[in-house]
């Protein structure tokens, strides 16, 4: 299912080496295919992304049929596969799940929150990011939240993407739990 | 027995936080982990912040904070953690769980210069917690039936749980802890007392453990003032109160959870279980909770951003104000309470500038606030209606008026007053129902208050008539009936009671006390058959009222039922031996049915009971004196 990124995209394609899978297989987070690659940062503890996760398995429903890769980026070094695993069980958050001790993805995408949303495609160029920010605007600041999302940012992202429009880059401030650098 | 309807809502204490002993340190000094860090973090963040309690992940050594740094430094910095939403200097509240400015600059000087340890000769241990029942094990444990099941997603859950408490006659409880489930999901708890069966009824009508409700109104039959804030929120151990300040529950008691409960992501199944304390003395002091509030006031218009709403109250008497709890729902923005000394002082309770529903709280004060007659309790509320408030649960905004649902709103400052004297509650509550009556004329509640008030207080003609303004507003109310009925009989007006009693129980048939009454009022008329029929509803409905029971006897035998009456009095007796009717009613029907020995020793107990009293001396003279050998 995770086509090695290495295999098609040019030399200054970053190798991630250091991004495993729940069993410590290393895999490249990006597939080349065609279609667009989500990566979600999060971690275990965060209650702000655990409370997306009903919102981030309709999303990856709604668009896998279109095309759309979903991936979970776990950014902790200090979650073990065994507590990742059973939180994506418990939270019902499908099987494609990444640990990404060394940040390799988080500064590729330059994301700075969990839960926060990169969104990849496929480029002769190498993947190319589209948009990184937050899923839907719910989250306004630390404790202070909507009760129903004005924009939902990520599905309208998606919705363009796999009806074939271009989009311009973009990025919007999400709101979550601050990753720390590894040391 | 004299009854009176009250509404009842929500209450709290919590425990004291010790403020961080100051962590000096000098411009130039390291800011480490072991030396600064640690005992902000270990006293004011790791109570909630692990195992098994509210915070989402553990705060207890080096590696948890380092690696959540840069989170801790910005929730701290914005002052989301620790949650203490009153502004610092308007009130003296005990338990402020919020850091100085010197902490919150030490924790961001330590994150920006790279998190350094510090010399780990003497890391800091996490102060000692107490697993389990944090008092011990408890007197009585009082679990929800079933689990509930919080959903994965949507808006805030409000749920109230029914916990009947198996008790005899009365218990003063001392200490209550809440378990409540999951902490995390948990976000608040209010227990209220229901004496009523109110919520029971709102129980069975609502499919699944529970019932729905953001506030809770219960109707009681007694006045029970609600005297104790009873609140749960992460970080309480458990709600004690002071030796002479225990509160009652009896065997009519139901305990009613009011749960504030926030979707987790999963769906989360709950259970929460109570434990109570109970003392064996009894209260000598006694408090009582005042409202402030005018929901009636709340209109608020679309897009209004600054829609205030007040209230006041003059304290007819002395008293102190032992805690304070503010309660609005999403739309609330500002929510201060303050009191006028009659020398124009003003005296903050609290000010909570940011009002945000999630984190409500009971906030005892550190010490009494004595208030002097004639002081002024003032409560101010503002809401912001418009699309700037983040929280405004419609979009776009709509018109807000009061109600139980979260797109409406409220706006209450409960105030905990002490006031010198048990007997001056009365004066508090004709004050408040006087205050009621300004703002809500011909009120049902306040009418009937304020008549059991007045009847309390030895004013019977005036109680009299604000039953019957009361009934204006309610025609059907067998409560308030059933009160005028009481005031009358004791005015010596037995015809007027019997007619009142009447109207009550048509209006409401299973109403114990109404047919309580009205049996025994007929009784007392000679009406003995009459009354057979509502004595024994009353029993039906209550099977311990004895007095009932021996006043059902009573008109048995003298309507010629010997054997029922005899049953019914023996029942009686065993209830209540101390009771002198019932051993001089039993007495005779054992006489009237030849067990002349047996009906001897009851007249002898009622004459225990009553020395010299004329009908027991009669009847054992007469009773002599048809068996002389025997005695």
């Amino acid at each position: 299912m995770l086509a090695a990124l290495a295999a098609s995209a040019p030399a200054e394609t970053p190798a991630f080496a250091g991004v495993v899978d729940l069993e410590g297989r290393p895999v490249t987070a990006l597939p080349a295919g065609p279609g667009p690659t989500v990566l979600v940062f999060t971690r275990t503890d965060c209650p702000i992304s655990n409370r997306y996760a009903p919102e981030l398995r309709r999303l990856g429903q709604r668009f896998a049929k279109r095309g759309v890769a979903f991936r979970l980026v776990y950014v902790d070094p200090a979650e073990t596969p065994a507590a990742i695993r059973e939180h994506a069980r418990a939270y019902g958050l499908g099987a494609d799940v990444l640990r990404d001790p060394r940040h390799e993805l988080v500064r590729l995408a330059a994301a700075t929150v969990t839960p926060e949303a990169a969104v990849f495609v496929a480029d002769p160029a190498g993947p190319r990011l589209v948009y990184r920010g937050r899923i839907d605007d719910r989250a306004v600041d630390i404790g202070r939240t909507r009760p129903q999302p004005r924009t939902r940012d990520l599905a309208d992202v998606l919705e363009a993407l796999s009806t074939g429009h271009a989009l311009p880059p973009r990025t919007t401030t999400a709101v979550g739990c601050f990753i720390t650098e590894p040391r | 027995m004299s009854t009176l309807l009250a509404l009842a809502c929500g209450r709290a204490r919590t425990e004291d936080v010790p403020p961080a002993p100051p962590a000096p340190a000098s411009a130039a000094e390291t800011i480490t982990f072991n030396r600064h860090i640690a005992p902000i973090v270990l006293r004011h963040c790791a109570p909630c912040h692990r195992p098994g309690e509210a915070g989402p992940f553990s705060l207890l050594t080096y590696a948890d904070v380092r690696r959540r740094a840069e989170q801790i430094a910005r929730v701290t910095q914005v002052r989301f953690m620790p949650p203490w939403p009153p502004e610092p200097g308007y009130g003296d509240l005990a338990g402020s769980r919020r850091l100085t400015d010197e902490q919150v600059a030490l924790i961001q000087r330590w994150v920006a210069e790279g998190t350094p340890e510090g010399p780990p000769a003497a890391p800091p241990s996490p102060p000692a917690f107490t697993e389990g029942w944090q008092l011990g094990p408890p007197d009585l444990v009082l679990e929800v039936p079933q689990p509930y099941t919080v959903p994965a997603e949507g808006t805030d859950v409000f749920r109230n749980f029914v916990l009947p408490a198996p008790v005899r006659g009365t218990r003063y409880v001392r200490a209550m802890e809440l378990r409540p489930g999951d902490k995390r999901v948990v976000h608040h708890a209010n227990v209220l007392l229901d004496r009523s069966g109110s919520a029971r009824r709102r129980d069975a009508k609502d499919p699944g453990p529970g019932f729905a409700g953001m506030d809770v109104e219960l109707e009681s039959d007694a006045f029970e003032p609600d005297s104790h804030f009873l609140f749960w929120k992460p970080g309480t151990a458990a709600v004690t109160e002071p030796d002479d300040m225990a509160w009652t529950i009896d065997e009519r008691t139901d305990l009613v959870l009011n749960l504030h409960l926030q979707p987790s992501g999963k769906p989360e199944s709950i259970r929460p279980v109570v434990g109570l304390y109970f003392t064996d003395r009894a209260p000598t002091r006694f408090p009582m909770l005042i409202q402030l509030e005018h929901d009636g006031a709340i209109d608020i218009p679309a897009d209004a951003s600054d829609f205030v709403v007040t209230d006041e109250y003059t304290l007819p008497v002395e008293a102190d104000v032992l805690a304070v709890y503010p309660h609005a729902h999403y739309v609330g923005k500002d929510v201060q309470g303050f009191a006028t000394l009659p020398d124009g002082t003003k005296k903050w309770l609290l000010w909570i500038r940011d009002w945000d529903f999630a984190w409500q709280a009971v906030y005892p004060l550190a010490h009494p606030l004595r208030l002097p007659r004639g002081s002024v309790l003032h409560m101010r509320i503002a809401y912001d209606n418009s699309e700037d408030n983040v929280r405004n649960p419609s979009h776009p905004p709509k018109r807000v008026v009061s109600g139980n649902r979260s797109t409406d709103e409220m706006g209450h400052l409960w105030v905990q007053l002490l006031p010198p004297r048990g007997e001056d509650r009365w004066a508090l509550q004709e004050a408040l129902m006087r205050r009621r009556l300004e703002k809500y004329p011909g009120d049902f509640v306040a009418h009937a208050n304020l008549g059991a008030a007045l009847e309390a207080r030895g004013r019977a003609g005036d109680a009299m008539e604000e039953y019957r303004q009361a009934l204006r507003a309610r025609p059907d109310s067998a409560a308030v009936h059933n009160n005028l009925g009481a005031a009358l009989q004791a005015a010596g007006d037995l015809d007027g009671a019997i007619a009142e009693y009447g109207r009550a129980v048509r209006a409401q048939p299973d109403h114990p006390s109404a047919r309580h009454n009205l049996g025994s009022a007929l009784v007392l008329k000679g009406a003995f058959a009459e009354a057979l029929p509502h004595l024994r509803e009353a029993l039906r409905l209550d099977p311990d009222d004895a007095t009932a029971r021996n006043n059902l006897g009573g008109a048995l035998l003298e309507t010629g039922r010997v054997a029922e009456a005899v049953a019914q009095l023996r029942r009686a007796v065993e209830a209540d031996p101390g009771s002198l009717n019932a051993q001089y009613n039993l007495g005779r029907g054992l006489a009237l049915s030849g067990h002349l020995d047996e009906a001897a020793a009851h007249f002898e107990a009622a004459l225990r009971i009553q020395p010299g009293d004329p009908d027991a001396q009669r009847e054992l003279a007469a009773l002599r004196a048809r068996t002389p050998r025997r005695r």
